[in-house]
């Protein structure tokens, strides 16, 4: 330690010219209101200037003293005077690295110094807080550039045929962290990519800084054995720290769906037992993994099954980087593999709707809304809806033919869509005094009626295609499998069973007879999973459209128990 | 390794890539000894130094100093030995004064009255920049502060490179001589025959890279002889047991030198080749080293 600080005493004085030069640079920021052509503020051009030139002059200072501070001694085989010292290699090390370290953030601070007096002057707080920021952030950099420029020093001046490994090796650690990293992103475990994140970046200066120790101890005075130390000691290190960072990464993704345990959501067909389900998983930070049955699958940005669930559509987001996305097919005879469609989109694109069949699929990108045929990938027709395109409100297929839309374009537009006919067709409109966010739109299974209107205000029962109105009705109102429409109690999830509705509270789950208001089945201490007919995951790529159609609930679903585990109940079955 | 042994090699061999640089070199110098290692430019005398002090490590073999190995030890045996490079490799841009200081804090035995004694001697300022002396100055503060450390060994490679006559006497007559004389051992690599021949105990001449011979300095002299003799001929050396590292052409005869001299084996070499006008003469240092080192000459 006290040999480290020798060392470290001596390049200081051997450096006590950037000192100087530190000075110099705050003066120029000093007398910045003194140049012509500048105007306003003088205590803020003083600032400005005092933070750029600091700020260059660390990072500068970094990179310079990050590619001599070792390599050039080497180099000139000055070093044999150090190591004819009784001093360690790491005493060495250590010592320059504290020197460098003292440099660069002494020098900054006399730089930005007028920054910090003339400050408090500014009429516009261009300092106040954001100093401390700027000198972690310029503090970052300037590790990475004084560690970049060390690491390239030490390999470049070796002028050994080992820097073509090093590139090899720098390519490889890229790609296999990215690899490794690449699951959890596509996950959006935004907490555990943070905690790979930062292991990535402790590793490296961990990295760094031990090769640069170890190429002292063991390299010593020689540039060419000095580099093989450096870089046998460095990508040994981070293969060590891909090997725990996979480790980390595999146990994070061990995650099954026993392992869920809050914020759940679950993906139902209207019958059958498939779902897809997403929500935290227990002792793996934020990851959020999504299973279908018990496979997992990642960038799922929309999806639906098939009525008889025995197929699902997937919108999967190639990349958490971009938008681009592609429709697979995901079927339960092929044990739920992804088969791809070759329908992709390069922006996000919504809001989505598919047939009872998965076999078609509506698509709207703006303006424009397509129906492709999801077997062929072959679009049937493409509409342009002009201004009504801005605003959706609900889009579903009448037939797997005639696609319908509730859109806005100043009032309630009823559009429709005709693939046969390749025609489109305004078939209704409707005013209602509110906000678009204010409004009430419920479509029967069937598509011949709807209820529109606003919270807190008059709501009306019409026609489903022309929105003539035909009866008054009741907000809470809501239509049934059988057509009919119903005043439904407070809590109500859904109709599992012709005239049976779930009744859901925090605290419990009841199976009611719509009919007679009774308790069919009741399961106390169980919480019901939010269901949703189609949703995004993640990405937030494609807006969701309420299916009307979907009014049934699969009643074999999905509940949290009072230890936050996962159940399935279904009432129907229940004593 | 005796108690006796300051040095002990053993089977050192350096390698760059494909070249050796020093070939499976072995030797040992006692506690006292004045060793003197020679060779030509690019002998290997370098590496091996390197290795003898720590900074490179060989391809195999191992160096002892003090009993303790050199290339894990390296720190703590340094503080026993006083080093004057080859090159000078103090920073440029410190002041001799500030490079005594630098030194002695990291040494626990430290004389500055050495250092302040060797600069007023050669007329060196303390505030002067190491990087602004001429060759000589740097050697001499380079010897100074290999000698404040008071050292138990001292290695010098090549020590009067670039001193002039006045600091190269001194050196050996003063320098070397009083540290033998204080028992400290010594070993030093030079090109300065002349001067360490009266002064080395013991001798080693290193050719690409092997040790070719390594002996004390009056066994080395009494064994290397050159004989003169009136035939062109050939002789019988072999019949005599004498064994020529050169043999060439001088005036109407020929001149060998023998490595393994010895009168009775001289007076059958005499008496077998009928040249009773043979004449034998001692060899000073710097012929055995041509002799042995000189194009085409094998030990």
């Amino acid at each position: 330690m006290s040999h480290a600080l020798v060392i470290a005493g001596r390049e200081l004085a051997e450096k006590r010219f950037v000192f100087l030069a530190a000075a110099a640079f705050a003066l120029i920021a000093a007398v910045m209101p003194l140049v012509p052509g500048v105007h306003g503020n003088g205590a803020e051009a003083i600032v400005l200037a005092a933070m750029i030139l600091a700020t260059a002059f660390a990072l500068g200072l970094a990179a310079i003293l990050g590619s001599t501070i070792v390599g050039r001694d080497i180099a000139a085989g000055r070093m044999s005077f150090y190591f004819a010292r009784p001093v360690g290699g790491a005493a060495i090390w250590f010592g320059k690295l504290a020197a460098a370290a003292l440099l660069v953030v002494v020098s900054f601070f006399i730089a930005v110094a007028p920054a910090l007096i003339a400050g408090p002057m500014t009429v516009r707080p261009v300092w106040a807080g954001n100093l401390w920021q700027l000198a972690a952030a310029i503090g970052a950099a300037a590790i990475v550039l004084f560690f970049g420029a060390h690491a390239l020093g030490t390999m470049i001046r070796s002028r050994s045929a080992l820097l073509a490994i090093d590139f090899l090796a720098a390519a490889l650690v890229v790609m296999l962290a990215w690899l490794i990293a690449r699951p959890l992103i596509l996950s959006q475990g935004f907490r555990a990519m943070v905690v790979l994140g930062g292991s990535y970046c402790a590793a490296l200066l961990i990295a760094a800084v031990g090769a640069g120790a170890w190429q002292l101890a063991d390299g010593r005075s020689d540039r060419r054995r000095s580099h093989r130390a450096f870089s046998t000691f460095f990508w040994s290190a981070l293969a060590i720290a891909l090997v725990v960072a996979a480790l980390f990464v595999a146990w994070i993704l061990s995650a099954t769906p026993a392992d869920l345990s809050g914020r759940i959501y679950v993906l139902q067909p209207p019958s059958g037992d498939a779902a897809i389900v997403t929500g935290d998983a227990r002792h793996r930070l934020d990851y959020r993994p999504m299973f279908l049955d018990s496979t997992r699958i990642h960038g799922t940005g929309w999806a639906t099954f098939s009525r008889d669930g025995q197929r699902v559509l997937i919108l999967e987001v190639k990349s958490p980087f971009s938008q681009a996305a592609e429709f697979v097919v995901r079927d339960a005879a092929h044990g739920w593999r992804a088969t791809p469609t070759r329908l992709a989109f390069r922006h996000w694109v919504g809001p989505i709707t598919a047939t009872d069949d998965v076999a078609r699929v509506a698509v709207a990108d703006g303006s424009i809304v397509t129906i492709y045929d999801v077997a062929s990938s072959r679009a049937l027709g493409s509409f342009n809806i002009g201004h009504a395109g801005r605003v959706f409100r609900m889009m579903f297929f009448v037939t797997p033919n005639v696609l319908r839309l509730y859109a806005i374009d100043q009032k309630l537009q009823v559009l429709e869509l005709d693939v046969a006919a390749r025609a489109l067709h305004k078939t209704g409109e409707a005013t209602i005094d509110a906000s678009p966010f204010q409004w009430i739109l419920r479509a029967s299974a069937d598509g011949t009626r709807a209820v529109i209107g606003k919270r807190g205000g008059p709501v009306m029962l019409c026609d489903g295609r022309t929105l003539q109105p035909i009866a008054p009705a009741d907000e809470n109102a809501r239509f049934l499998q059988d057509g009919r429409l119903v005043k439904v109690p407070d809590h109500f999830v859904g109709e599992v069973a012709p005239g049976k509705a779930l009744i859901a509270t925090r605290s419990s789950t009841q199976l009611v007879d719509l009919d007679t208001g009774n308790v069919l089945a009741r399961a106390d201490g169980l919480q019901w999973v939010p269901k949703f007919d189609s949703f995004w995951f993640a990405g937030g790529v494609a807006m969701w459209s309420p299916d009307p159609r979907r009014v049934m609930l699969n009643p074999n679903g999905f509940y949290t128990k009072a230890d936050g585990s996962l159940v399935r109940w279904n009432p129907l079955r229940a004593r | 390794m005796s108690a006796n042994e300051v040095i002990r090699i053993d089977g050192l061999t350096v390698r760059y890539g494909r070249k050796t640089a020093v070939d499976d070199v072995s030797l040992t110098v006692p506690r006292g000894a004045v060793y003197a290692l020679l060779g030509r430019n690019g002998a290997g005398k370098s590496s091996l130094v390197r290795c003898l002090l720590g900074q490179q490590k060989p391809a195999a073999g191992a160096i002892h100093l003090f009993g303790d190995d050199v290339w894990r030890r390296r720190a703590a045996l340094m503080e026993r030995v006083g080093v004057v490079s080859e090159e000078a490799d103090a920073p440029p841009e410190m002041s001799v004064a500030a490079l005594a200081r630098f030194c002695s804090s990291l040494y626990a035995r430290w004389d500055q009255e050495v250092v302040d004694s060797r600069l007023r001697r050669f007329g060196i300022a303390a505030a002067s920049r190491f990087g602004d002396l001429s060759k000589g100055q740097k050697k001499q503060v380079s010897l100074a502060l290999a000698m404040a450390m008071s050292p138990d060994l001292l290695v010098l490679d090549d020590p009067t490179l670039g001193l002039d006559v006045v600091a190269r006497k001194s050196l050996f007559e003063e320098v070397i001589a009083e540290l033998a004389d204080r028992g400290i051992t010594v070993f030093v690599t030079t090109h300065d025959l002349g001067g360490i021949e009266a002064l080395a105990d013991r001798v080693g001449i290193i050719k690409d890279g092997a040790l070719v011979v390594d002996d004390e300095m009056e066994a080395l002299k009494s064994r290397f002889r050159r004989i003169r003799y009136p035939a062109a001929n050939a002789v019988a050396f072999d019949a005599a047991t004498l064994k020529p590292a050169s043999v060439r052409a001088w005036g109407g005869g020929a001149e060998a030198v023998v490595t393994n001299y010895d009168d009775v084996a001289f007076e059958r070499f005499r008496s077998t080749s009928n040249l009773s006008g043979a004449e034998v003469a001692p060899m000073s240092l710097e012929d055995i080293f041509i002799a042995v080192t000189g194009e085409g000459a094998e030990s």
